[in-house]
């Protein structure tokens, strides 16, 4: 673009030059060429992608890197399994950090490449220093971390660091903090602060319905989730109500040329997934 | 240009003779065999368990780059009392620029048969390009004789063989061949023959690369010449340093510095020479080949080979190094344009691939190598079936093909699965299934036939929590408001051991909390959640 030659952006670049002149000339050609140069890239530009149905929830309708989020409700886990979906598709690695029982299919269904998932198991139970040591080895090593707090009371001061330790390496640490909903851990309300403490925000999650089990027939095919989120980086409780599974995300498999509803069909459309992969 | 190739070196490296079978492992592939083991069916590229099953007595070891290197020093020592210039492109295989020392030694076979004698085992060949002779070494194990292509007649000696010679000797990538053996050009000959602009045109710089190697022509000839002095770097250091890890660090400044200056300029460096010199006045001098260019990383490799090599040669050799290193000096030799190396859109290398596998080896010593681990496709019918966890240190990451994770519900690579459930799956799935009770309407638990009927429709649920050890408690009871089922499943009927009969249930107990709950010879239990 050569400005200089251009009579009109000439005019234009005139009030520039004076420092009282900021804000008075509307071109937007120059307001682009501000917004490429500006300088600092804040800290809540740098993100990782988040699937669209979930974006309301955040302002930068991204995951913000540096963020310890926590996930509740009865949907925790395969919330946690959407939220970082985009972000591991995207080139990130998944660590999953003490929870055994992470779903690997609906961790497949809900998109995420199974090949960039590693998974963790501490001592946790035996000496609780150990999972800090290990999340801020993973935090140092993985964008994502999907992870559940231990039993055991961990010391507020470990915490703290850990807490700069994501913030410094730009890793989003997803907590699933099930415990009221886990027939196991009921009991125990030792660590409930601590996950509070240390996450900037809460997603809880409550499930409305789930649709296409009756009694005795049918089987489970959808359920809406009412997600709200709230902690001290959301000033005011985001709400949005999300389906899951994804709808659209069927459509992704079938990119690939594999159904995944394949055993809930008749047979015909086997065959055109069988034809997609040709 | 003269190429001299040792079969299998890391394998020899190792120091396992020819007739005992023996094989270096990488990522759990075989990599190098003795011939022993060769024969009794091992091949490069097997994996452990499949050499194992071959051949149950083969000695396997793991893959030691430093040790190839470090036992290599003796045969680069041995060939530059013929030719002193010459380049170690991977320990194991050296080239060198023939004109002199073949004038010296009287003709080119007089100076091959004498390589042939002075380094029993290995393959020695000679043609007009770096290519040509290194096949030519290599076709010259099986003659057992060396290969001598006329000068002029490359383009000849390559016609005939096979494409894939570009993948063996490292020029090509494994796609680029594989698409030119289904485009049908499965000779050599049969690309040097297509017009130079076509091949531009459909495979880009890569393509052109292959081109010209198949034709014969190398991409430049071997300098002979000393560089223009300005892109060297080099490093005085006042204290000598008699550590090699702090010398590494230092080259590696240098190597970031060189691979950062020559990048700005769009350029990369092919022959890197190493050149390192003690407090008194011993020097070691080496120079590296790789046709794709050195990275930074890839030219600090060489520095801590060659210094390794240096360290661990026998007493009284020549140039032994009795002192701390003063000098450190990376000269870049030959600087080519550096045309990029297009990643796959799909695969490659990534620098959080890389990133993420520095952090698996942390972890695993942080906790323990069994407590690291990666999902591997297993196959079967339960949720826990589906899918395995795998030590991360037992698995090539590379290799996405472990993980059929498009595969989704109920079709794997190996059949379709009949009997497993239909998207979505549970989320929380129990390693080990927790134990529940089962009630119909009038409080009587509620049993399945042998012929996949219930005796009455589900009313309550009640989940037991703890564990074996401390007893299971029984949790609240839950209304039954939604079920589906009997799934009846019948696994591996033909093993009394493994034999598993069950039936599968969803169950919505209260509003909104899904289980997937079986029931198996006359006892219930919560398999996993739909949490």
């Amino acid at each position: 673009m050569n400005l200089a030659l251009d009579p009109s952006s000439h005019s234009a670049l005139v009030p520039a030059l004076e420092p009282w002149g900021v804000g008075r000339y509307d071109d937007p050609r120059l307001e682009q060429i501000r917004s490429r140069v500006a300088p600092v890239v804040l800290a809540h530009e740098q993100t990782m992608p988040i699937v669209a149905a979930l974006d309301e929830l955040f302002a930068e309708r991204a995951l913000v890197r540096g963020r310890t989020l926590a996930c509740t409700g009865p949907a925790a886990t395969s919330v946690a399994m959407e939220m970082v979906a985009a972000a591991v598709v995207a080139g990130s690695w998944l660590a999953v950090v003490d929870v055994p029982t992470f779903g690997l299919d609906a961790a497949c269904e809900a998109g995420i490449p199974l090949e960039r998932v590693v998974a963790v198991t501490t001592q946790s139970d035996v000496n609780c220093m150990a999972w800090v040591e290990v999340m801020a080895a993973a935090v140092d090593g993985f964008d994502v971390v999907v992870a559940r707090q231990p039993d055991a009371q961990t010391s507020a001061a470990a915490l703290r660091k850990l807490s700069t330790r994501i913030r410094q390496r730009g890793a989003v640490v997803v907590m699933l903090d099930d415990r009221d909903w886990n027939i196991d851990r009921a009991s125990n309300e030792m660590s409930a602060g601590m996950s509070d403490g240390m996450s900037d925000g809460v997603i809880d999650s409550a499930t409305v319905s789930w649709s296409g089990l009756g009694a005795g027939y049918g089987h489970l095919e959808a359920r809406t989730v009412d997600l709200s989120v709230s902690g001290r980086r959301f000033p005011g409780r985001q709400r949005c109500r999300v389906t899951l599974p994804r709808p659209s995300h069927q459509n992704h498999h079938m990119e690939h040329g594999v159904d995944v509803t394949l055993t809930a069909t008749p047979a015909p459309l086997f065959g055109s997934a069988r034809d997609d992969v040709a | 240009m003269f190429t001299v190739w040792l079969p299998d070196w890391p394998v020899r490296a190792a120091g396992f003779p020819a007739h005992e079978p023996a094989a270096v492992l990488a990522a759990n592939r075989v990599i190098a065999r003795t011939p022993a083991a060769a024969a009794e069916g091992v091949v490069v590229g097997q994996r452990r368990r499949q050499a194992q099953a071959r051949c149950p007595h083969i000695v396997l070891v793991d893959n030691d780059a430093a040790r190839d290197a470090r036992e290599f020093e003796s045969i680069i020592r041995t060939v530059a009392e013929l030719s002193p210039r010459l380049d170690v492109i991977e320990p194991g295989w050296i080239a060198f620029a023939a004109r002199g020392p073949s004038r010296y030694f009287g003709g080119d076979r007089s100076l091959a048969d004498r390589l042939a004698e002075l380094v029993p085992g290995a393959g020695v060949g000679a043609a007009d390009g770096r290519f040509a002779s290194g096949i030519a070494a290599r076709l010259s194990i099986g003659r057992s004789a060396p290969v001598l292509v006329a000068p002029g007649a490359s383009a000849s000696f390559c016609a005939p063989l096979p494409i894939g010679w570009l993948q063996a000797l490292g020029e090509a990538q494994p796609e680029l061949i594989d698409l030119f053996a289904r485009l049908g050009l499965r000779r050599l000959g049969d690309l040097a023959d297509l017009p130079v602009g076509d091949v531009l045109g459909r495979f880009g710089h890569p393509g052109v690369h292959a081109h010209r190697l198949a034709a014969g022509v190398d991409e430049r000839p071997p300098s002979t010449t000393d560089p223009a002095p300005e892109r060297r770097l080099d490093q005085v250091l006042d204290d000598p340093v008699a550590q090699a890890g702090a010398v590494v660090f230092v080259a590696k400044q240098l190597a970031d510095e060189l691979a950062q200056s020559l990048a700005a300029q769009g350029r990369v460096c092919t022959r890197l020479v190493v050149f390192f010199e003690a407090e008194h006045g011993e020097r070691s001098e080496r120079s590296w080949y790789r046709s794709a260019g050195l990275s930074a990383a890839a030219m600090v490799d060489r520095v801590r080979w060659q210094l390794d090599a240096w360290i661990n040669l026998p007493r009284g050799s020549e140039q032994e190094i009795t002192s701390g290193i003063a000098l450190i000096r990376l000269t870049p030799e030959e600087v080519v344009a550096d045309v990029g190396q297009q990643l796959g859109l799909w695969g490659g290398q990534s620098e959080a691939d890389r990133r993420a596998a520095r952090a698996i080896a942390r972890l695993s010593t942080l906790t323990s190598s069994e407590a690291v681990t990666v999902p591997v496709w297993n196959g079967g019918r339960l949720p826990s079936d589906r899918y395995r966890w795998m030590p991360a240190t037992m698995v090539d990451l590379d290799q996405p093909s472990r993980m059929v994770s498009h595969a989704g519900t109920g079709s794997g690579p190996s059949g379709p699965w009949p009997g497993s459930l239909p998207a979505p799956s549970p989320a929380t799935v129990f390693a080990d299934p927790r134990p529940a009770e089962v009630l119909d309407q009038h409080g009587r638990p509620v049993v399945v036939s042998g012929r996949g009927m219930v005796s009455a429709p589900l009313a309550t649920l009640c989940v037991m929590s703890g564990d074996e050890s401390t007893g299971w408690r029984r949790g609240p009871v839950r209304t039954v408001t939604a079920w589906a089922g009997p799934w009846p499943i019948e696994e591996r009927w033909w093993e009394p051991n493994r034999h598993r009969r069950l039936a599968q249930f969803q169950v919505l107990a209260g509003d909104a909390d899904a289980y997937l709950v079986i029931a198996e010879h006359r006892r219930w239990w919560v398999s996993a959640r739909y949490d």
